[in-house]
């Protein structure tokens, strides 16, 4: 017994020690790729004009019963600083008066658009422009899950690029023009992310963000270092190697080619951008074709976190289960033979810290909780495993928070660093334990296969109001 | 029990969590002594800012009897940075007379010594303040400079270089700027377009066109900012020896004379749809009533890109009227066809 208590507890700390030693690794990459375009803000300030070649884009916005914010969000981005691009709403046959809000606002018209189906989708009952926007239209189709909308307005695009965007995303008025950069750098580009931060405790004046600031609300600060940890600077770690594996859904600019190539989103997926994501590296691997994925590390989307724990936990379940989907599905890129980075480095890590870790890191807990309860670790050793994974994931946090400081240092006051280091100290009693635990159950339900739906994501929209906390 | 003085992963777990401690405090004190460090920056680049702001605004009405103390590197930075800005904003007078305020205090050879050696953003400021500056001292460090790796460092090196003196230097930058594919295109275009077509055209055409793909897409946008006369002729003779799709439908673009109609019309049959939907595009714009059956027969192409550009392209072609779209709706058997174009002309109205 004592052999066995003793390799589970070397498992225990291996992985700890791997996951969080692999996320600092990461954080180093980010640095490093940085580097470049820090320097590049020396230029990047000075007055700017367009050169008349950007390539014009085509906004999806799928939309289902949004009738509050539909509105707010489409006046935001008609107003976004770009030469040329259109407005595409889609519609997902929302049971609220979406369309009807929709139409008023705009004063849409039905429009004789022949809508060429790129890709298969639920059928579309009718196409609008709007009278007052030129470049805006709208696509009323049949309910079949965001990936199915987001194919519909592949299909409907009229630009070789488009922006995949969440109705709810607010962005900065420069930021089409931010992302659409590595597609004018680097022409073997087929897809750019933007990095999404956390808008909760900001104030947002016209769909736009005008100041930032952090939350009140301690799950939402939570949340803050969660983001900064693990998905803002672990994924710019990947971008520096070609390995970014998602691209959020809330912002996130593609080849069209590329995308109706791979197929376009998978309808019914849970995780459809990561899914799309890892499907193309999948496929322009195995077809031996030279290609780049690129991730913006400005913060040029921000989208409001959940401040209450059953939606938390609905968020987490869900991405957790689209996470195990996208990577079971495209599992041959692992290891492949052409797989490259994404498929002998990237994936393999996804699999084992973020697929399966949280199986690893809840049966940790739980066995070494069961060892002390019986009398096999004595209460000593088990707090010094807690410690020793407290002050790993402390360890993190701070790399997260000092790779923010010396980059786009958005927190500028004392009082904001001391809250940011003090959410990274409580995180560890509690919170990152409740998180392993929801994505342990979206686990569960991904090998079960629950069926799929539309995110019902309750936001507070508190950082609409000006000033609002 | 496990005892866990004496236990070999109970040791190793106290020694990674001290070893994650040690780092953690460590890289607290980092962040805590880099916001002190910036936040000391940031206050002396206020007060020198607050100083030195005024003193460059009248710099630029003329010749100032102040003299510049000598500055520090890093004030040197901010000072640069600080006089670049104003140049950006200024012409004319104003922009001489601040060359001359920077020339008469800051010796060149220190601001070209500043971008040889430091960090990036230095090296920056002092490649763009050198072009400002329009010093031909730094001609020679600025051309290095150019085959420098870093794509930041060497774009802004070549910009400098047009800056002081683009009838010069450009002839001798066109191959480096067809070659360096890390020089984005759009930055480029916009470049070329400040230094206008009088500039950007004979270093552009002088020589005859022979890029290979990669620099063909490169030069095109280009030559769309050069004279058109002389532009047009060199990129149609070139267009006879192309067989690439990507080239063929971007060079079709510049197809805009009854000249090429017979180019066009060749490439409305090519099998790439790309070239056929430029040719739908070209014929819309040079095309007539005897061009009108050939964007009809593209109206039913198998592409919808190609079908939607023919569909264009006869509602924008000379002399068509409502009275032959609608006749083209009313007699056309192809669905598609009609489709298209309905929904083009309603796009017109």
């Amino acid at each position: 017994m004592s052999l066995f208590v003793e390799t589970v507890q070397w498992v225990f700390l291996i992985y700890f020690v791997a996951i969080n030693v692999g996320y600092f690794s990461l954080n180093i990459l980010a640095i490093l790729s940085l580097r470049r375009s820090i320097a590049g803000r020396a230029l990047a300030n000075l007055p700017q004009t367009y050169s008349g070649i950007e390539p014009a884009i085509s906004i999806l916005v799928p939309a289902y019963n949004e009738e509050a914010t539909i509105t707010t969000s489409i006046q935001s981005l008609l107003q976004v600083d770009y030469p040329e691009f259109e407005v595409v709403v889609v519609n997902d046959g929302s049971k609220d008066a979406t369309l009807s809000v929709l139409i008023r606002d705009f004063d849409l018209r039905p429009f004789p658009e022949v809508f060429w189906a790129q890709l298969k989708t639920h059928p579309v009952r009718g196409i609008y422009r709007s009278t007052k926007h030129q470049n805006l239209r709208v696509i009323d189709k049949e309910n079949g899950g965001k990936a199915d909308a987001l194919n519909v307005g592949i299909s409907a695009a009229k630009f070789p690029l488009f922006c995949a965007i969440d109705a709810d995303s607010i962005l900065q008025r420069d930021s089409l023009r931010r992302v659409v950069d590595p597609f004018l750098e680097d022409p073997l580009t087929i897809a750019s992310g933007g990095t999404v931060r956390i808008a909760n405790g900001c104030e947002v004046r016209g769909g736009f963000l005008t100041k930032i600031d952090l939350p009140a609300d301690p799950l939402a600060l939570l949340q803050i270092v969660e983001y900064l940890r693990a998905f803002l600077f672990g994924r710019m770690g990947w971008a520096a190697i070609n390995a970014v594996l998602i691209i959020s859904g809330a912002f996130g600019v593609f080849k069209k080619d590329a995308v109706i190539e791979a197929g376009g989103y998978t309808s019914g997926s849970l995780g459809e951008d990561m899914e799309l994501v890892v499907r193309m590296h999948r496929l322009f691997r195995e077809r031996n074709r030279p290609y780049a994925i690129h991730f913006i590390a400005d913060p040029i989307c921000w989208t409001e976190a959940p401040e209450s724990l059953k939606v938390l936990k609905s968020q987490r379940v869900r991405w957790q289960r689209g996470l195990a989907e996208s990577l079971f599905a495209h599992r041959s890129l692992c290891f492949s033979r052409n797989g490259g980075a994404p498929g002998w480095i990237a994936f393999p890590f996804m699999a084992i810290f973020e697929w399966w870790g949280p199986l690893l890191e809840v049966a940790g807990y739980a066995f070494m909780l069961y060892l002390v309860i019986v009398g096999h670790v004595s209460f000593a050793v088990f707090a010094i495993f807690m410690a020793m994974a407290f002050t790993l994931g402390f360890m993190l946090s701070l790399s997260a928070l000092l790779l923010e400081e010396l980059t786009f240092h958005l927190y500028p006051r004392f009082s904001q660093v001391g809250r940011l280091v003090g959410a990274a100290i409580l995180e560890n009693f509690g919170f990152r334990q409740l998180v392993s635990v929801w994505r342990l159950i979206g686990l569960v339900k991904w090998m079960y296969g629950a069926k799929a739906s539309w995110g019902n994501m309750t936001r507070s929209g508190s950082w609409q109001n000006p000033g609002g906390r | 029990m496990l005892d866990w003085g004496f236990d070999p992963v109970v040791i190793a777990a106290i020694v990674t969590a001290l070893i994650a401690l040690t780092i953690s405090l460590m890289m607290a004190v980092l962040i805590i002594g880099f916001r002190l460090w910036r936040g000391r920056v940031e206050r002396h680049e206020k007060a020198f800012i607050d100083e030195w702001e005024p003193v460059l605004f009248i710099a630029m009405d003329g010749p100032l009897g102040l003299k510049v103390p000598t500055l520090s590197r890093p004030d040197l930075a901010v000072f640069l940075e600080l006089w670049t800005h104003l140049q950006e904003a200024t012409r004319g007078v104003a922009s001489e007379n601040l060359n001359r305020f920077l020339s008469g205090n800051i010796p060149t050879s220190r601001i070209i010594g500043m971008m040889e050696h430091g960090g990036i953003r230095h090296r920056l400021v002092a490649v763009t303040a050198l072009g400002h500056l329009q010093s031909r001292a730094a001609i020679g460090p600025l051309t290095e400079l150019v085959a420098d790796p870093q794509p930041i460092l060497s774009y802004a090196a070549m910009r400098a270089l047009l800056r002081i003196n683009p009838s010069e230097m450009l002839p001798h930058l066109v191959p480096t700027i067809l070659a360096r594919a890390d020089w984005p295109i759009s930055r480029l275009s916009a470049l070329f377009r400040e230094l206008g077509a009088n500039v950007i055209t004979g270093p552009l055409l002088d020589k005859p066109l022979n890029p290979t793909k990669a620099e063909a897409l490169r030069l095109l946008p280009l030559l769309a900012l050069c004279y058109r006369e002389r532009a047009d002729p060199a990129i149609r003779e070139w267009m006879k020896i192309q067989n690439d799709p990507e080239v063929i439908s971007a060079g079709l673009e510049f197809m805009s004379a009854p000249e090429d109609i017979p180019l066009l019309m060749a490439a409305a049959k090519n099998d790439d749809w790309r070239v056929r939907a430029a040719a739908a595009s070209g014929l819309g714009e040079v095309g007539g009533p005897t061009e009108q059956r050939t964007l009809e027969s593209l109206l039913c192409d198998a592409s919808w890109w190609v079908r939607y550009r023919a569909a264009k392209a006869l509602v924008s072609l000379r002399g068509a009227t409502d009275a032959t779209l609608n006749q083209i709706v009313a007699t056309t058997t192809d669905n598609f066809a009609r489709e298209i174009l309905q929904q083009v002309m309603a796009e017109e109205a």
